[in-house]
């Protein structure tokens, strides 16, 4: 996530542009590799083992590593190698930048404090973007009134990285009354503290997920598309129920409805996130359920 | 080769799940988008496991899981739903539901639930 939210602040400076931006992020891709595969590689994992690991990954919302550790399948101090083989996100980044002679060092410094300053963002958030970890990151795109939303948008936000496309990143969240929506998939989870969230279509993100989720290619946000986008959301929102649960909380998740038309959301307050798939864009909305 | 029948009202879960079952050596003889089409399907081909989506509009999965089981009391039903559905989950098993499978579906998972379910 970092690469995106620092190489877009690159962009919109003008210090790159999005075509040299899109060979970064293309050769910084080339060289990542997933932590299941290099565990494996390095012997500290059987494949089946691996396996499991990723169809634990499907029911709760868990890192790869936590869920190793927590299974014996690997310790902390193997977790913590791995890691280190898989390499940093944000140096590789700066790397490649510097690599590709797009930016010196000491050019690359001077932005990310223009950068700080622009967003009012402390030492602190900084190292909180540069650690890449989405958990850390999310916070800083949200508003104090959207706070209590931040374990379902984390829920979302990590779920799309998981199932959709490993480059997402998200914008910063607004807090609104009314949102005219293009098409649009929502689902009610009915509990105590019920929400009802919504995957709306900004300029292409829905679509390019419903054909990354539903392993076909839709060429418009029809009703079957519409219908992968749906099973997205209910992934979603399974994940956050069960993260609930265990804390003791009971949500009930209705059938996913959805419109293709878009409407307007009238709301006494709505939570909207931009969420970014490559250059496409869409909305993750989120408001208390009535 | 085990027959299956998937009852789901989403048709991006029915096809996800019958690419997998075919890739896997099992033939899909039927779908159903809701509860009452599920049973009606069910009556009419007689598979050997069908698979249950919890959560649909109209008739829901628990309630096809009940009349299937008072037309065949040995039919093998696999319950699916998103996680964290437990109260369902459980309120299925008690009706008779032999398995359950959790929605993102992970080939290696359902391979195994159907396997184990086929050889029972």
């Amino acid at each position: 996530m970092v690469e995106y939210i620092l190489g877009n602040y690159l962009v919109q400076r003008g210090k790159i542009s999005k075509e040299q931006l899109q060979t970064v992020l293309q050769k910084q891709d080339s060289v990542r590799v997933k932590l299941g595969l290099i565990a494996v590689s390095e012997g500290f994992m059987t494949h089946e083992q691996a396996e499991e690991v990723n169809s634990i990954q499907a029911t709760e919302d868990k890192r790869f590593g936590d869920i190793a550790i927590e299974n014996g399948y690997l310790t902390e101090e193997q977790v913590a190698r791995l890691l280190k083989k898989q390499g940093n996100t944000y140096l590789m980044f700066i790397q490649t930048l510097v690599d590709e002679q797009l930016l010196k060092m000491v050019e690359i410094d001077d932005l990310i404090d223009e950068f700080k300053r622009e967003n009012s963002f402390g030492n602190a958030d900084i190292e909180d973007i540069k650690s890449d970890d989405a958990d850390r990151i999310i916070p800083l795109f949200l508003p104090e009134q959207a706070k209590k939303y931040q374990e379902l948008i984390g829920v979302a936000v990590r779920t799309l990285i998981r199932l959709v496309d490993r480059h997402i990143y998200i914008g910063s969240a607004v807090m609104e009354g009314s949102v005219e929506c293009a098409a649009m998939v929502s689902q009610q989870l009915v509990g105590e503290e019920g929400v009802t969230d919504y995957f709306v279509e900004g300029n292409g993100a829905l679509l390019k997920a419903s054909c990354c989720f539903g392993q076909e290619d839709f060429a418009a946000l029809d009703e079957d598309a519409l219908d992968a986008a749906g099973e997205l959301l209910n992934c979603v929102n399974g994940l956050y129920a069960s993260a609930k649960s265990r804390q003791g909380q009971v949500l009930d998740l209705l059938p996913p409805q959805y419109t293709p038309s878009g409407s307007t959301l009238q709301k006494r307050s709505l939570c909207r996130v931009p969420v970014f798939i490559d250059d496409k864009e869409l909305y993750f909305i989120v408001t208390a359920a009535v | 080769m085990a027959t299956v029948l998937i009852v789901d009202d989403s048709r991006t879960s029915r096809k996800i799940l019958k690419n997998i079952l075919e890739k896997n050596c099992f033939e899909v003889i039927g779908e159903a988008q809701d509860g009452e089409q599920g049973y009606l399907k069910y009556k009419e081909c007689k598979p050997d496991i069908v698979t249950m989506d919890i959560t649909m509009p109209g008739m829901d999965g628990i309630e096809c899981l009940s009349l299937i089981k008072k037309e065949n009391e040995d039919a093998k039903v696999v319950m699916i739903t998103a996680a964290g559905q437990r109260e369902k989950m459980v309120s299925a098993v008690k009706r008779g539901a032999v398995e359950y499978i959790t929605k993102p579906f992970d080939e290696f998972e359902i391979v195994n639930v159907l396997n184990r379910v086929a050889e029972s």
